[in-house]
């Protein structure tokens, strides 16, 4: 009876506890920090070599490299990855303490066909050139810094033809452009190809919806023919949304490579 | 024992699971409070909580760029005690001057281009213009000054960190003696000379030690303006230096490296200098007497923009651009 009285007194010392909500930050209050991700190069010649950090004690980082969101049964992040596929490798961080936080997405590409030649029908913006006319097909792909002269930057309508060696098979293209909302960096409307001066194929891409983006992204689009010529066609965004400081008004297109696969 | 599988005791041990979550490294560890200090928005305002400073009182003084009410005074747990100021559109910089027992506030105002000084309760005592006869200002939009610092002998310094990026030295009149720094990367330069403090921790060798915001940078530079040395403190965009004790705290606007702008974290230093903590970042850790890169690891905070520390070593955090929200208060465990 008495150990009674003593686990009685105890659960209500508990149950009172629990009304008095303590006024600090609890447990999984509050989120983690998304994971930080490097890697050597996100074109893959032979390999790259992936990092990925947070650095904080009882962190642990899982990852995937299929593009599906990582959990706990994932697998564990323990050292740098040697990569040789093409993927879209997604980190996330978990803590007893803290919430897990929010994905890190890295793209990696395999290395593309060089084409021949460029012939560029329209002009990319003075102050955004890139490196010069083959800067989309250096095999290079830029940081996220809209500065980074990996970029070149359109304010209008983007139109090439691409030329190839006779009967060089390509499956696709690949697209990257950047998002970066607050800086007026809209993803392509539409990009068209016109194969062998023939056949159009077209691709759209999502619209950011939060306010704030900024992220690296890519449009592929299927060829799976012999080819001598592309005609590639990308389209600015011709008005940013409502929620948009310059709402109406045309958005910026940066893009940093073209690869041909 | 079968009552430890009882319901109620199940539920007495899950409250028992969630923790006071404690911030911080070393000596210098907090539980965190996002109530404090929270306000009727429709009543009292803020929009940017710019600086805090606690008075001889023992009062919390916060400086907001609202004009509904420029100042707020708390007590420590955060009950409103008054308000005052409808003129400081540009309100950021606030410094506590102790003239002879009483208090007085020296504030910057980078929208008028002005330091105001005022009594405790909001009397203006003298405004400062532009520094037109230094001829390094043409108009007086160029200057935007950010902090203030008072010295022992009454002289104070202001840095213009949002404009021209010089640090002005005035005695307690208001009369101009001398004027460095500058804008650039050198020694003797500043990008966002955002803050100022009179470092007397060393009461033989008072100094001045200024933060370069972009540069991630903290300078000490003599009472005459001569460069003495730089501390570097990577990753992290420092507001002003604020000495307590032996230590110094400051606001870390954002992590230099992060996707994200609302990226900042708290930072403390020990009386060599060395960071020691930093709530709500990585823990601070040195290689071969280089600090290691600091970011973000919790999205506790947004944007600090000043941390004061009141005399209970208890911490606020005044934060800007952070979806017009109250200070954080920071309790030392």
């Amino acid at each position: 009876m008495k150990v009674n009285i003593v686990v009685l007194v105890m659960l209500c010392f508990f149950g009172c506890a629990k009304k008095d909500k303590s006024p600090y930050v609890q447990q999984q209050d509050i989120q983690l920090e998304q994971p930080r991700v490097k890697a050597s190069n996100t074109i893959i010649d032979s390999s790259v070599v992936i990092t990925s950090e947070l650095r904080m004690k009882g962190v642990e980082i899982f990852y995937t490299s299929d593009g599906s969101e990582p959990s706990k049964s994932s697998e564990a992040y323990k050292s740098a990855l040697v990569v040789s596929e093409e993927g879209r490798y997604k980190f996330k961080a978990f803590h007893p303490d803290w919430k897990p936080s929010t994905v890190s997405e890295l793209r990696v590409y395999q290395k593309g066909i060089t084409p021949l030649s460029i012939d560029w029908k329209t002009k990319a913006h003075s102050t955004y050139p890139g490196l010069g006319d083959s800067t989309l097909v250096n095999h290079q792909k830029a940081e996220l810094n809209f500065r980074d002269q990996q970029w070149v930057g359109f304010d209008t309508i983007v139109k090439a033809n691409v030329h190839f060696a006779k009967d060089t098979y390509i499956k696709s293209i690949t697209v990257g452009y950047l998002v970066d909302t607050k800086s007026w960096i809209f993803p392509p409307e539409v990009v068209s190809v016109i194969i062998n001066k023939t056949d159009t194929v077209q691709a759209k891409t999502p619209k950011p919806e939060n306010k704030e983006v900024l992220a690296l992204d890519d449009v592929r689009i299927l060829i799976e023919k012999n080819v001598e010529s592309l005609s590639v066609m990308i389209s600015n965004t011709k008005e940013l949304p409502e929620w948009h400081a310059g709402k109406g008004l045309k958005a910026w297109l940066f893009m940093d490579e073209w690869i041909f696969n | 024992m079968g009552l430890l599988t009882y319901p109620m005791y199940s539920s007495a041990f899950s409250f028992s699971k969630t923790e006071d979550i404690i911030v911080g490294h070393n000596s210098h560890k907090y539980k965190v409070n996002l109530n404090w200090g929270q306000l009727n928005s429709l009543k009292t305002p803020v929009n940017d909580c710019h600086e805090m400073v606690q008075d001889s009182k023992g009062r919390i003084v916060l400086l907001t760029n609202h004009i509904k009410n420029n100042v707020i005074i708390y007590d420590k747990s955060g009950t409103l005690l008054e308000t005052w100021g409808t003129e400081y559109p540009g309100a950021h910089g606030l410094t506590l001057v102790k003239e002879n027992g009483t208090d007085f506030l020296l504030i910057t105002d980078y929208e008028r281009h002005q330091i105001i000084k005022t009594t405790i309760d909001g009397k203006v005592v003298f405004t400062l213009d532009f520094p037109s006869e230094t001829g390094k200002y043409s108009t007086k939009e160029e200057f935007k000054p950010t902090e203030t610092t008072v010295v022992e002998n009454g002289d104070f310094y202001v840095a213009d960190g949002y404009g021209k990026q010089h640090i002005l030295h005035y005695n307690h009149k208001g009369e101009l003696l001398n004027i460095f720094g500058g804008q650039g990367t050198g020694n003797r330069q500043f990008l966002n000379a955002h803050g100022i403090c009179y470092d007397d921790r060393d009461k033989q060798n008072p100094s001045l030690l200024i933060s370069a915001r972009e540069l991630n940078q903290l300078k000490r530079f003599s009472l005459k303006g001569e460069f003495l040395e730089t501390i570097n403190v990577p990753g992290a965009l420092i507001c002003r230096p604020v000495i307590h004790k032996k230590d110094i705290y400051f606001a870390v606007l954002r992590s230099k490296n992060s996707l994200r702008s609302n990226s900042g974290f708290i930072l403390i230093m020990n009386e060599n200098n060395e960071v020691i903590s930093c709530p709500g970042a990585t823990a601070p850790s040195y290689k071969n007497d280089n600090l290691e890169e600091l970011y973000q690891t919790i999205r506790l905070f947004q944007h600090p923009h000043d941390v004061c520390i009141d005399d209970d070593e208890n911490m606020y955090v005044a934060q800007w651009n952070s979806g017009q929200t109250y200070p954080i208060k920071l309790m030392r465990v």
